[in-house]
């Protein structure tokens, strides 16, 4: 059984808590502490003073008003699969983890809405609308275990957000906890304003938990795409791929996804017991187009065409789970053989103009090759949305200096490029150095105007997304 | 960096500034480009035409895209491309001070810091204008198919609920009822497609309508106009919703069944005279949406009510800005 | 450009340790029952690597936190199977209990610790628990996890191979057979049914003289024992001259490969049958409906697909997989007595299904692994209808029926 440490040497938090919220679950020991330590970015690490695990919106409504009135630091949590250490405590004080709230309270299929709580699982969603022939499309990879509330707080994206979107415009509505211990509605299952005059639900998607904390979102639901093409192509140069990507990207077919490997992922997948016989050294496109099952079929060949008359030898397309998924093999593998050959990685976010990639790819090489650090590069490409994974071990004296060497050096460039620092990762601490030099001093200026509206002191999850956003008691 | 400096107006602060913003610039390859807020919308279907491209969203290509913007959130090309906002990618903006700032992003997708753009393009000019958009243009299919259908009320709801919940539903360019004065509503429906594809499209309408009972036509569309009110309710409201304002206006109203929205044309008659002999009706109605989280807009929309803390926010973001 | 990969690139692939192949990507969260179960991250793998990690490298002290949450994974290893980076968190939990055990921190059952010793005895083990073979058999052992059945009191699985073989003389494959623990000694009646079907169906089975425990009891409990026990099979079982050893309880065979290695290879009982044209059933009335619960440590421990179908369908009952068939049961080898607790709660959930089979059917729970089955059983303490538990394999066994229990 859990010990209770003496009520003397309790931390302040906890015994506010114990206060406010009795029945409410906290941990504080600092063995149970270290879970919380890090999100998925995970040689960064924040200890918390205490983690909190609410049962219900009566006890969070309680835990929040405790902390806010005691001057105490804290910030909301799901599942801690994000890459920017958005849900860390920067500044200590205390994690909500909203892991209970993961009820789907609701699934209209006339108004083709869900209503859910923060925690629920993505793919739990997902699960439960196709049966209803209904799709909610935003999906990012961390699918099976990411909640919908770190997705609507990072405003997440996904391989087809090329064309269905990311979070951001399937939100109908939000419910939020503000600091005061009010809640709120922002729009509804209507979508709209609702009795506000301003839409002020815009600036709580993607605010990665620097305003309040969610408590509901009312989710719009699509029809499900009755059909799915998927195609993979390689080229022997970065010149016909990007072409390539430009050609689908603009093809009024609407490709739902356009997904790009660069030669060193395909080098690393074809070294490791994952390979799937792409030659190496090759630049790797896969695409996929869906709908109407008539319609797809029908719209295959030119699909194809393009991709041959891009310059591609070996197009491969499939219509059969079994083989689309062979089709993605060498790509969904990617992940998890970089958890396999490096201690640590840190992948970036940024979106580029598509036109500017060869200028990008170039840099990074340069960079990483002349630090000494292995970079292998995936992007959204419709999208333009570049990942770069640097490789490195935290241990090695040295090596995550040099990698957040490159790191700032490669948003500085993306911010000169005309890009964009994230694109669905979300800025946390780890991108928070480079916002202000993106925005600009004026635009800045009016971002931070808004966390001082609801957050002025910033004591709900402080030092995020702007660096001087710090909580001072 | 403090907030000092940040806010001081000096002459780097100026170059800064202009580092920051727009400068014009059309990229076909991102699909996107930046537009004068006042040229109308026929400028840049001009300009988009020339690489095979189009911004769908419009009423009036007279019109500007503010000009649209003021009026309604949806047009009825928003069944697949979704609101205007959702279009607008980024823009130089005006502030009440006069100085102009970048807000939004030249590429789609972003995450980067507070969602301001999307605030901004809904807040009705209370914190400043735009003077440029970058928009988002989308790809012109060749070819396109355009059908009316007929029924009754049971028949017409069965033809909604099919062709939202069916999988051709994301390549339907505009599904909209539309609610005359003295007429049966009818719907029109609108798919661009590739050279070829459009007996496809016929034979999944000829289906559909024969399960729904309908009857199917092919006609003209009925014109767009500007509409003077807008009301964003819910799918399964926003047919009988559009009934009743057609009665009780007297006039066109175009429900957009895929997104909700009840677009209100005026009919004849200054809208001064719209507004007062339909005031509490709008009131009444403008509460009935906002409860479900709708809200009505346009130039017939009475002024949206403001409670103590939005009017407290909005001061601070006011007072915040306009010292910048 | 430079397109090829780096030095770098690979220069980084240097072995990445057990403990430290985390890259902390949290997709084994929703995998994991006991984060499930209580929302709380340290009670997942990853927050179990982490903390194990900490402790490894001295930043924080072992203390009754972490052991709490040690003690409090299942070992169900459902999150090895949703790992993308194939961290061994099976090795990583093994190395951790044994620490435990030997930092006598381990908080052990009374009865966990006197089966772990008994275990290592068969004779007497077997011999102990007759009387509870008598009670049982005559339905007089109430325990919540003591499902129905008559096992053979005295005979032991070994002679009565030897029996049926004799008696039969099958042709086909010759394989060796693990008896088990508890199964012999306890569960008899489904090696019996194991080796009727076997021989049913051809093949030569034997059950080598000598065969200890598999020793997952002491890997689930971090005892010691197991070296010496992989030891005494790695001798007997590759003496016996067989193709492979098949066994009808997943935590035992997954032990068991891991302790012979491959030589000779171990296979589960129903997957050995898939290999064979196994003889089919007659079709049972329209009464039960099987639905197939897979053992933890038959998918995600020896990382099979599942059961075959063919091997289902010869049962000649309709069946389907159970919902979350591949989600714990909360047995978790001893975790039903070491955390009853979480143990019912995960059950609960899993079970729930059952109250929702139309009343007209009686559903069969059907699953390879007897602890699976005895936590299976306690949800007769919940669901207020009828239900049975059976081994599969008693399904493709006339003499199992259920008139005979």
């Amino acid at each position: 059984m859990i010990l209770r440490r003496s009520a003397e040497n309790l931390p302040r938090s906890v015994k506010v808590i114990r206060r406010t919220a009795p029945s409410c679950k906290v941990l504080h020991h600092p063995s149970q502490l270290a879970a919380y330590d890090c999100d998925a970015l995970s040689f960064k690490h924040f200890t918390p003073e205490a983690v909190v695990i609410p049962e219900n919106v009566d006890q969070l409504v309680a835990v929040v008003k405790g902390l806010a009135g005691a001057g105490i630091p804290f910030q909301p949590r799901g599942a801690g699969t994000s890459l920017s250490g958005g849900p860390v405590a920067a500044q200590g004080g205390v994690i909500l983890h909203l892991s209970r709230f993961r009820t789907i309270e609701q699934i209209d299929k006339e108004n083709r809405l869900a209503v859910v709580q923060p925690g629920v699982v993505l793919s739990d969603l997902e699960k439960a609308v196709k049966p209803l022939g209904l799709y909610y499309p935003p999906d990012p990879s961390t699918g099976p275990v990411c909640t919908l509330g770190g997705n609507v707080a990072s405003n997440s994206g996904g391989v087809h957000c090329f064309r269905y979107g990311v979070t951001g415009n399937y939100v109908l509505g939000v419910e939020t906890l503000l600091l005061d211990g009010s809640l709120v509605r922002f729009g509804g299952p209507a979508g709209g304003r609702g009795d506000w005059r301003d839409d002020w639900k815009r600036l709580f998607i993607g605010s990665e938990g620097t305003l309040g904390i969610f408590t509901r979102f009312w989710l719009r639901l699509i029809p499900r795409p009755e059909k799915v093409w998927t195609l993979r192509a390689t080229y022997r140069d970065l010149r016909s791929a990007s072409l390539a990507i430009q050609k689908l990207a603009t093809h009024p077919s609407f490709p739902a996804a356009i997904e790009f490997m660069d030669p060193r992922c395909v080098e690393l997948v074809e070294n490791s017991s994952m390979r799937v016989g792409l030659p190496k050294g090759s630049f790797m496109i896969l695409t996929e187009i869906d709908g109407p099952a008539v319609l797809v079929d029908r719209r295959l060949k030119s699909i194809a065409d393009l991709l041959q008359q891009c310059g591609s030898e070996d197009v491969a397309f499939a219509d059969v789970e079994s083989e689309r998924l062979a089709l993605w093999k060498a790509r969904k593998a990617l992940g998890g053989l970089l958890g396999k050959i490096t201690p640590n990685f840190l992948v970036q976010d940024a979106v580029i103009p598509k036109a500017v990639l060869g200028e990008m790819l170039e840099f990074l090489y340069q960079e990483a090759d002349a630090a000494g650090v292995g970079v292998a590069t995936i992007m959204h490409a419709g999208d333009g949305n570049l990942h770069p994974n640097f490789l490195f071990d935290a241990r090695r004296p040295g090596e995550l200096e040099k990698v957040e060497k490159i790191g700032s050096k490669i948003m500085l460039k993306v911010s000169e490029l005309g890009g964009t620092l994230s694109g669905e990762h979300g800025i946390g601490n780890d991108k928070s150095p480079y916002i202000e030099d993106h925005f600009g001093p004026l635009a800045s200026a009016m971002q931070m105007a808004i966390p001082n509206v609801f957050n002025p002191q910033h004591q709900l999850n402080p030092l995020k997304v702007f660096p001087q956003r710090k909580f001072v008691a | 960096m403090t907030r000092e400096v940040l806010t001081s107006k000096n002459s780097s602060d100026a170059m800064d500034d202009r580092r920051h913003l727009f400068p014009p610039f059309f990229d076909p390859v991102d699909m996107i480009g930046l537009f004068s807020s006042n040229s109308p919308l026929q400028d840049v279907l001009n300009t988009a035409e020339a690489y095979g491209l189009t911004f769908p969203l419009l009423f009036d290509p007279a019109v500007s895209l503010s000009g649209h913007m003021a009026c309604s959130d949806y047009a009825p090309a928003s069944a697949r491309f979704g609101p205007f906002v959702d279009n607008v990618i980024g823009m130089n903006w005006q502030l009440p001070s006069g100085r102009v700032v970048r807000i939004g992003e030249r590429v789609v997708k972003s995450t980067t810091g507070y969602d301001l753009l999307r605030f901004l393009l809904h807040s009705d000019g209370r914190y400043g204008q735009g003077k440029d958009y970058v928009l988002r243009l989308r790809p012109l299919a060749p070819s396109s198919v355009q059908l009316r259908f007929d029924g009754d009320a049971t028949a017409l709801f069965k033809l909604h609920q099919r062709l939202a919940l069916g999988a051709w539903a994301h390549w339907l360019d505009r599904v909209d009822e539309i609610y005359r004065a003295g007429e049966a509503p009818f719907i029109e429906v609108e798919s661009r497609c590739l050279k070829g594809e459009e007996e496809l499209f016929l034979d999944y309408f000829r289906s559909t309508a024969l399960e729904a009972g309908c009857r199917i036509a092919e006609a003209e569309s009925t014109p767009l106009k500007m509409p003077v009110l807008s009301i964003k309710s819910t799918a399964n409201t926003v047919d009988s919703l559009a009934l009743r304002c057609c009665e009780r206006f007297g006039t066109t109203c175009r429900a957009l069944l895929f997104n909700g929205v009840v677009l209100v044309d005026l009919a004849v008659g200054d809208l001064n005279a719209f507004k007062q002999s339909h005031e509490i009706f709008l009131n009444a109605l403008a509460k009935e949406v906002e409860s479900y989280g709708g809200h009505l807009m346009g130039a017939a929309a009475p002024q949206p009510s403001v409670n103590p803390l939005e009017r407290d926010w909005s001061a601070r973001i006011e007072k915040a800005w306009g010292n910048l | 450009m430079s397109q090829g990969p780096s030095q770098t690139l690979t220069n980084v692939s240097s072995a990445v340790d057990p403990l430290r192949a985390c890259v902390h990507c949290g997709l084994c969260l929703e995998a994991c029952p006991t984060y499930r179960l209580t929302g709380d991250e340290n009670n997942s793998p990853r927050g179990r690597l982490l903390l194990w990690r900490a402790i490894d490298e001295g930043r924080l002290q072992a203390d009754t936190y972490t052991d709490f949450y040690t003690d409090e994974c299942v070992g169900c290893l459902a999150c090895e199977s949703v790992c993308p980076a194939d961290v061994p968190y099976g090795h990583n939990l093994e190395i951790q209990r044994q620490r435990q055990v030997e930092a006598e921190r381990a908080h052990l059952d009374w009865r966990v610790r006197a089966a772990g010793v008994a275990v290592k005895s068969p004779a007497i083990f077997n011999l102990a628990l007759a009387p509870a073979r008598l009670l049982r058999s005559l339905s007089l052992l109430p325990h919540p996890m003591v499902f129905k059945g008559r096992p053979a009191l005295l005979k032991s699985t070994a002679e009565y191979a030897a029996d049926l073989v004799a008696k039969f003389n099958p042709t086909g494959p010759k394989v060796a057979f693990l008896t088990g623990c508890l199964m012999e000694a306890l569960f008899r009646e489904i090696n019996f049914a194991t080796v009727r079907v076997l021989v049913e169906n051809g093949v030569r089975v034997v059950v080598p003289r000598g065969q200890g425990c598999c020793g997952a009891f002491h890997e689930h409990t971090g005892m010691s024992g197991a070296a010496e026990l992989s030891v005494t099979n790695q001798q007997v079982f590759r003496a016996a001259d067989v193709e492979r050893v098949v066994t009808n309880s997943a935590g035992c065979g997954f032990a068991l490969q891991k302790a012979l290695a491959g030589d000779p290879p171990v296979q589960d009982v129903l997957g050995f049958l898939g290999t064979l044209d196994v003889k089919r059933q007659q079709e049972r009335e329209g009464l039960y409906k099987v639905y197939v619960d897979l053992p933890c440590h038959l998918v995600h421990g020896q990382k099979v697909d599942g059961i075959p179908d063919s091997v289902l369908d010869a049962t000649g009952y309709r069946w389907e997989l159970a919902p979350y068939a591949r989600d714990c049961c909360g047995s978790g080898g001893v975790y039903n007595l070491q955390k009853p607790k979480n143990a019912r709660h995960i059950l609960k959930s899993k079970a729930a299904f059952l109250e929702k089979v139309p009343k007209d059917i009686v559903p069969i729970v059907a699953t390879s692994n007897h602890v699976c089955m005895m936590q299976w059983n306690t949800a007769k303490t919940f669901i207020r209808r009828r239900f049975e538990v059976r081994h599969i394999v008693q399904l493709l066994d006339p003499a199992s029926s259920f008139d005979s229990t």
